[in-house]
């Protein structure tokens, strides 16, 4: 945008039209100028915008206020879900709290009690960690048992 | 059946000069504005049914420029006080009351554009010219109002070609009247950006209507 074409744009937006007028001295700065008028008259030329009259004011109101309701609640955000979300939640801690304090005993490791292999020649072993880990195994001197 | 004009911006000089109004004390608006906003905030319905009231037109005009359609323009406008109402709480006040309106109105229009919601029309039962300000019935020249109708209808078809912030500035220049300085906080930029977009769609718009046949190659 040339500077010429902004010092008329600006005074011709603005309440200068006679600066406008007169910055406009030249061929080209006067077509430039009858340009603008001749956008804005073709501007001028449609219709009014329609308008809300005081009249209709309380159905637009009422519009504005149906819509706040609307959105405030929506499908999901009804306070009702909130309360069965919440309810949910709380029983299931409860039931969580409720299942680890009553349970009878703590879980033991299993105890090996007695351990046999069909295996000729094959002996068993068991052996119980102090963490509770049994292991068994199965040793056999001849034979490759895989 | 009479319809009540909307205030003038423009009027002739003189010497026939078409110039703006001289703007309304802007100051005691804005002081009012601003108790109003703070009352709102605090949830006094009552006071933001009176901006409503105050700014329905500004917002109703705006969005009817972009979507042209009396129904539409009435749903969006309602969806922008909706918006509002649910924002004020971020309104700092160091933009007018109006032109942050303005701005989520514009802001509205271009998501219902985007979503292609609207069928715009070129004309929507139009009662009056801003120029003839005659109501429709006798007395009016029809060879003056078919032209009218026709450069009417070449400028928003030119309007149509605009991207949307040309658009805007165009819009918001030509039709709304506002100034620079009001524009640039509406369209959230700068004056020289406001100058430059509206520069462009002035030259597109020119470029559009000379396809169409409207103006002289100069």
């Amino acid at each position: 945008m040339k500077r010429w074409q902004k010092e008329i744009a600006r005074r011709f937006d603005g309440a200068e039209q006679d600066a406008a007028q007169a910055l406009a001295t030249t061929p080209e700065t006067r077509a430039y100028l009858d340009g603008l008028r001749q956008l804005r008259l073709g501007a001028r030329s449609l219709p009014n915008a329609p308008h809300i009259a005081d009249a209709q004011f309380p159905a637009f109101m009422e519009g504005i206020r149906e819509g706040m309701a609307a959105g405030r609640h929506g499908m999901w955000g009804h306070p009702i879900w909130a309360m069965v979300s919440l309810s949910a939640a709380a029983f299931l801690v409860a039931f969580s709290v409720f299942m680890v304090w009553n349970q009878a005993g703590a879980v033991s490791a299993s105890v090996v009690e007695k351990a046999t292999t069909e295996i000729q020649g094959a002996t068993v072993n068991a052996y119980t960690s102090e963490s509770g880990t049994a292991v068994v195994w199965v040793e056999s001197a001849q034979v490759d048992l895989w | 059946m009479s319809v009540a004009l909307d205030t003038a911006l423009w009027y002739e000089d003189l010497t026939g000069v078409p110039r703006m109004q001289d703007p309304a004390p802007v100051q005691m608006v804005e002081d009012t504005d601003a108790a109003l906003v703070a009352r709102a905030r605090t949830g006094d319905f009552a006071a933001f049914e009176t901006l409503v009231r105050a700014y329905r037109n500004e917002v109703y005009r705006l969005a009817y420029h972009f979507v042209r359609d009396r129904e539409e323009a009435w749903d969006v406008s309602q969806e922008v006080f909706i918006k509002v109402y649910r924002s004020l709480g971020s309104f700092r006040g160091e933009a007018s009351f109006k032109t942050w309106l303005m701005r989520i109105t514009a802001n509205q229009c271009k998501d219902y554009l985007k979503k292609g919601r609207v069928k715009t029309v070129e004309y929507n039962d139009a009662v009056e010219t801003q120029e003839s300000g005659e109501t429709s019935g006798s007395g009016r020249d029809p060879a003056r109002d078919a032209q009218a109708k026709e450069i009417g209808g070449a400028i928003l078809k030119a309007l149509d070609r605009l991207s949307m912030k040309h658009r805007t500035a165009f819009i918001l220049r030509e039709f709304e009247g506002l100034s620079y300085e009001e524009m640039a906080q509406v369209m959230g930029c700068t004056i020289g950006t406001v100058m430059s977009r509206l520069h462009h769609a002035r030259k597109r718009m020119q470029a559009s209507l000379r396809k169409l046949g409207f103006t002289e190659e100069k």
